[in-house]
Formats: C-alpha cells, sequence, structure tokens
C-alpha cells in the first residue's frame, strides 16, 4: 500500500513539474504548424505553376490545330491544372487555419466559428474538384472550372477578413508584450529614482519610447478600423492591403520602442543595475465599478473616470488635465476629475472605483476587477478575453491567467 | 518491496528531478529589492525573446498574396 502511495506521489509531482513547460510551449508548436502549413501552400503553388504552363501549351497547340488528339489533351491538362489550384485553395485555407491557432488572442469560440467556416469552404472546394475530374467533355470542364472561380472569389472576400484579423492580433499580442517590458522598465527607473539612484540618462530615453508606443498604439487603432472595411462592398484587396501596412507600420514603431527600452536597460546595467525581464503581462479592461491593482509596473487610466483613483504613497502618478488630489489619513493620495492618468511603480496600489474605467496594467502582481465591463490578459502562458462581474475576477498579470 | 516496482519509483522520481531542475534552469530569477544592485539569473535574454517575436511577425505581415484566382478563370474562357 505504502509503496502504491509513493509511487502516485512521485507521479504527481512528475505531472507538476512537466505542465508549466508543455504550457508555454503551446503556441510555440502551433507556430511550427503554421509554418508548415506555409511551406505545403507554397509547394503547392509551385505544382500548380508546372499545370498552369502545360495547360497553357496545350490551349495553344489546340488552337493550332483543332484535332481529336489535341483536345484530349488539352482536357487532361486542364483537369490536372484545376485539381492543381483547387489544392493551392485548400493548402491556403490551411495556413489561414493554422495561423489563427498560432494567435492565442483570438478567443476561443471565434477561432472556433472560423474554423467551422473554413471546413465548409474546404468541403466545397473538394466537392467541385471532384466535379471537374469527373466532367465529360469540354464544355462541361470549363463550366465546372467556372464554378470553382465563382466559388474561390466569394469565399477570398472572408479569408482576407479572417487574415486581416489574424494580422490585426497577432500585432496586437506583440505590442501588450512590449507594453509590458515598458512598464518593467520604468517601475525599476522609478525605484532606483527613489533609491537617490540618477537616473537622468535612462529618462532621457523614456520620451523616445512613450512616442513610439503612442504611435503604435494609433497606428494599430487603425488597422483594426480598416480589417472591418474589408467587405464585398469595398475594394476589399485594397482595404487588406492597407491593414497589411498599418499592421507594418505598427511594427515599425514597436522596433524603435525596443531600442529606446534597450537603451534604458544599457544604461541601468552599465551602472552596475539589473533588471529581470521575464514574469510580466499585460491587462486591458474596460467597464464600470472597481479595480484593485497590487504590485510591480504601470497602470494607464485613459479615459477621465467618473470617480475615484487612490494610489500608495510609493507610486508616481503623472495626470493630464485638470482634478483635484487629496491626501488620505494612510498617506495614499487620491485623485478626482483628471482626464488621464499613468501611475508607475514597485509594490504599489492602485483602486480605483467609479464609472468609465478604461485603463491598461502591465507588469507583475494582481488586478482584482469586480462590477461590470470586458477585459484581456496578455501573459506570459495565458491570454483570456471576457467579462467581469459583480463577483468579480482576479487576474495575474505575469501569467495572464483569470479566475 | 518488489524490485520491479521500485525501480519504476526510482526512474519516475529521477525524471521528475530532471524536470524540475530543466523548468527552473529556464525560468530561475533572483532579485533584491533595495534599489541599489539587482542579482538576475535568467536562462534566456528577455529582450533576444522578444526580438525573435518581432522578427517572426515582420515575416508574418510581409507575406505577399500569391493568389489570385490559379488560372481558374483562364480554364473556364474560350478555348
Amino acid at each position: 500500500m505504502k509503496t502504491k502511495m509513493a509511487a502516485i506521489v512521485v507521479l504527481a509531482l512528475m505531472a507538476l513539474a512537466i505542465a508549466p513547460a508543455v504550457s508555454a510551449q503551446q503556441y510555440e508548436g502551433e507556430l511550427g504548424e503554421y509554418y508548415e502549413a506555409r511551406n505545403e501552400y507554397h509547394a503547392a503553388y509551385s505544382e500548380w505553376q508546372g499545370a498552369r504552363t502545360q495547360f497553357n501549351q496545350a490551349l495553344t497547340q489546340w488552337r493550332g490545330n483543332r484535332n481529336n488528339q489535341n483536345m484530349t489533351q488539352l482536357m487532361n491538362a486542364a483537369k490536372t491544372a484545376c485539381a492543381n489550384a483547387a489544392n493551392v485553395m485548400l493548402k491556403n485555407m490551411e495556413m489561414v487555419k493554422a495561423r489563427i491557432d498560432a494567435t492565442p488572442s483570438i478567443p476561443e469560440n471565434l477561432r472556433n466559428q472560423i474554423h467551422g467556416e473554413i471546413d465548409n469552404y474546404m468541403s466545397e472546394i473538394q466537392a467541385k474538384q471532384l466535379r471537374v475530374q469527373n466532367a465529360g467533355d469540354d464544355q462541361q470542364v470549363r463550366t465546372e472550372a467556372g464554378e470553382l472561380n465563382r466559388y474561390w472569389q466569394q469565399i477570398r472576400i472572408r479569408l482576407k477578413q479572417m487574415t486581416g484579423l489574424t494580422m490585426v492580433e497577432s500585432t496586437n499580442m506583440m505590442l501588450q508584450r512590449v507594453e509590458a517590458i515598458a512598464a518593467r522598465v520604468q517601475a525599476r527607473i522609478q525605484e532606483l529614482k527613489d533609491n537617490g539612484v540618477d537616473t537622468a540618462e535612462m529618462e532621457s530615453h523614456l520620451g523616445e519610447l512613450h512616442l513610439n508606443m503612442e504611435q503604435a498604439r494609433e497606428k494599430l487603432g487603425e488597422a483594426r478600423n480598416q480589417a472591418g472595411q474589408i467587405s464585398e462592398n469595398a475594394n476589399y484587396s485594397e482595404a487588406f492591403r492597407m491593414v497589411q501596412n498599418q499592421a507594418r507600420e505598427t511594427l515599425s514603431y514597436m522596433k524603435q520602442a525596443m531600442v529606446a527600452l534597450k537603451n534604458m536597460v544599457g544604461v541601468m546595467r552599465q551602472s552596475g543595475h539589473s533588471i529581470t525581464l521575464e514574469g510580466i503581462g499585460t491587462l486591458t479592461a474596460q467597464g464600470d465599478g472597481s479595480v484593485r491593482m497590487v504590485g510591480t509596473g504601470t497602470v494607464e487610466v485613459k479615459a477621465l473616470i467618473e470617480g475615484t483613483i487612490i494610489v500608495s504613497a510609493n507610486a508616481s502618478v503623472t495626470t493630464s488635465g485638470e482634478g483635484d488630489q487629496t491626501t488620505l489619513g494612510d498617506g495614499s493620495i487620491q485623485y478626482q476629475g483628471y482626464d488621464s492618468a499613468v501611475i508607475v511603480g514597485t509594490d504599489i496600489t492602485v483602486d480605483i472605483s467609479g464609472n468609465g474605467i478604461d485603463i491598461v496594467a502591465s507588469g507583475t502582481g494582481t488586478v482584482n476587477l469586480t462590477g461590470s465591463g470586458t477585459y484581456s490578459t496578455f501573459g506570459e502562458s495565458d491570454y483570456v478575453e471576457g467579462t467581469w462581474t459583480g463577483n468579480g475576477v482576479m487576474v495575474k498579470l505575469a501569467t495572464g491567467q483569470a479566475t | 518491496m518488489n524490485k520491479t516496482l521500485l525501480t519504476v519509483i526510482a526512474v519516475v522520481a529521477i525524471v521528475a528531478v530532471v524536470s524540475v531542475a530543466v523548468y527552473s534552469g529556464m525560468n530561475m530569477t533572483t532579485t533584491s529589492s533595495n534599489g541599489q544592485t539587482t542579482t538576475t539569473t535568467t536562462a534566456a535574454d528577455g529582450f533576444a525573446a522578444i526580438d525573435d517575436q518581432l522578427s517572426e511577425l515582420e515575416t508574418y505581415l510581409n507575406e505577399e498574396e500569391l493568389n489570385g484566382d490559379f488560372g481558374t478563370g483562364d480554364i473556364a474562357g474560350d478555348w
């Protein structure tokens, strides 16, 4: 009996040890599947190019000499080219699906819905592919090829919408990661400053960081809006290209923000102060009620709150607009009426209560949300999109877990 | 105690210890919070990981569209 119990305990320990590693690597595996699907798509495309060349040659031959042998050759070449075309379409859709799976910030229900749609498209393409192969004469081949063409043109719009969404979400995930690092670095600079360290040089890069992050957020907002414009009523290819370009611009600003961050950390390390860049995440939340953040990093209050913000005395607060500040009995400071605010610090507490809450909290620690609203987490292992209610939701910033 | 069972337990225990060690090594961080000096030991540089992810995103966003109608319009047209 004792032996069995010991074995069970050891097995449980092993499961506990392995589980987090598996969780952290889950999406890396899915990214690998995306690259596999992408390679298959490119291979299918090359194969189709060969088949298209043969069809064009057979067509030229038929037009030069319209005999039975050339017609048979042309029919066969047309069927092969069509089969290959359908295959590229199928591989294209497999690739779109794989990328969606490798974008964990897309909510699961939306992901499942998109999977269902693509599976239906694939079944229909396969059916049309079969009808081309079974065509008995040239007229039938052309008719079935036309059907395949029309169907592809029709579903391409939806596939572009899906890819636009994936591009925006992939970019957003990265933006939130950079936000989390920026929060950690800013909190560390503030901590050093509070301890009498000269942080002037580090702070000189802060402006550059904020400017680039602001531009990145703005471009991503434009990309998100543009992604909603990919529709039948507009030039969807043009709308899609704009999403792609805006996402690229967002990325460019993020890379410049990273340069500023690296400069800050470089100065920090040169002067003998290190920093940990792991165990951090971001939460975005909108709604009414109360938010309590305990931890290290930043809380950005993006809009005027009909209520109050109370921060612990060790936090550094930057406000914009007109408002009131009151020092409370325990030393904490209450802010009211400001248009927006950014709170930075190490081991700080931030209590926000009222209506119209719109925040981004980045760093490490926990955030409790109570009332009504929506939230998204971007942690190192979990991406959760949900609603907060009177029962309350507790988010661990580092992992992104919400309970 | 049954020898086979003992061997199984020993193997499982070794795997568990190695797994814990490997996973902990990936994330080991010791930080003092005196505001002056910090000792940090991480297996991976946080910036390097983000740089890799940004490069991956760049590759994805630069993916050019290959597809028009894959020649199906030509096949459906006049021969």
